[in-house]
């Protein structure tokens, strides 16, 4: 006689993983974000230094950082994503 | 940083399939060697294993969707469709559309399991487990975060899922004997 809460259970474990499933993915995206930003922010406060290299040497593979809207910062974005790994491991 | 989210959702919502992988295919063994029990009921396990794979198609259709969007990345349809067509990490790309196709056919084969014998749907439905070994090598190769954080962590659950799963089939293979004699008993 308790066939009723059993179809609930499995309803609300559904929920339950759909929801935890959704918010691990934002949450992954969000420290993804804030972490390569943080890099980015830490590695151009030193990359004066690498960006008075020429620009020639630093863009010369075919990867470099593989973004075309940076393409205004230079130097300056290539000598920064040379150094964080996330950035160059993807045009790579 | 607009312009990244296409990249972090990709990044994101792969690793997310993958864990989602794992928990269905924990789920199917628990289901499979009724290791529990039938404390939580079978039809419970089922459902939940059944949503799980359902979820884990769901992410990776997002996953494969976000780097089709991602405009960082030059990925065209061939290029997540036929392996060893794209010209970023060629073979770490085809072990993630190998593991994408064997996901659509366990799926579609369970979605068709009255249609089918249940020989021809049990071969297929033990292609998860390649299944899931193709996606690892994939998140281990092509994926971005996997050698930071998740290399260990990964190695971590798949040993841990091969240890109970180990232990499970001992347990579930040893138990049905023990009621035998005692039903014999009572029919004399």
């Amino acid at each position: 006689m308790q066939p009723g809460p059993r179809k609930p259970r499995a309803q609300r474990a559904r929920r339950a993983v759909a929801v935890v499933s959704v918010a691990a993915a934002l949450t992954l995206g969000g420290a993804m974000a804030s972490t390569e930003g943080t890099a980015n922010t830490l590695h151009a406060s030193a990359a004066p230094a690498a960006a008075s290299t020429s620009s020639d040497a630093v863009a010369g593979p075919r990867y470099d950082d593989g973004g075309g809207s940076s393409a205004g910062t230079g130097s300056v974005s290539n000598a920064v994503n040379s150094v964080v790994p996330h950035t160059t491991t993807r045009g790579s | 940083m607009a312009s990244r989210i296409t990249w972090y959702a990709t990044r994101a919502s792969g690793l997310v399939a993958w864990g989602l992988l794992l928990a269905a295919i924990v789920w199917g063994v628990l289901l499979a060697t009724r290791v529990l029990g039938r404390r939580p009921a079978p039809a419970w396990i089922l459902s939940l294993h059944r949503f799980l794979g359902g979820l884990a198609l769901t992410f990776v259709g997002v996953h494969v969707g976000a780097i089709l969007l991602d405009t960082y990345t030059p990925f065209g349809v061939a290029d997540v469709l036929v392996p060893f067509h794209a010209s970023w990490h060629p073979l770490a790309v085809a072990w993630g559309i190998a593991a994408m196709y064997l996901l659509v056919a366990v799926e579609i084969t369970s979605l068709m399991r009255h249609r089918l014998t249940a020989r021809v749907w049990h071969s297929v439905h033990l292609l998860s487990y390649l299944l899931f070994a193709t996606s690892t090598i994939h998140m281990l190769t092509a994926g971005t975060d996997a050698k930071a954080v998740l290399a260990t962590s990964s190695a971590v659950l798949i040993g841990v899922m091969v240890a109970f799963g180990s232990a499970a089939m001992y347990l579930w293979r040893s138990e049905p004997r023990a009621p035998t004699p005692r039903a014999a008993i009572v029919r004399r």
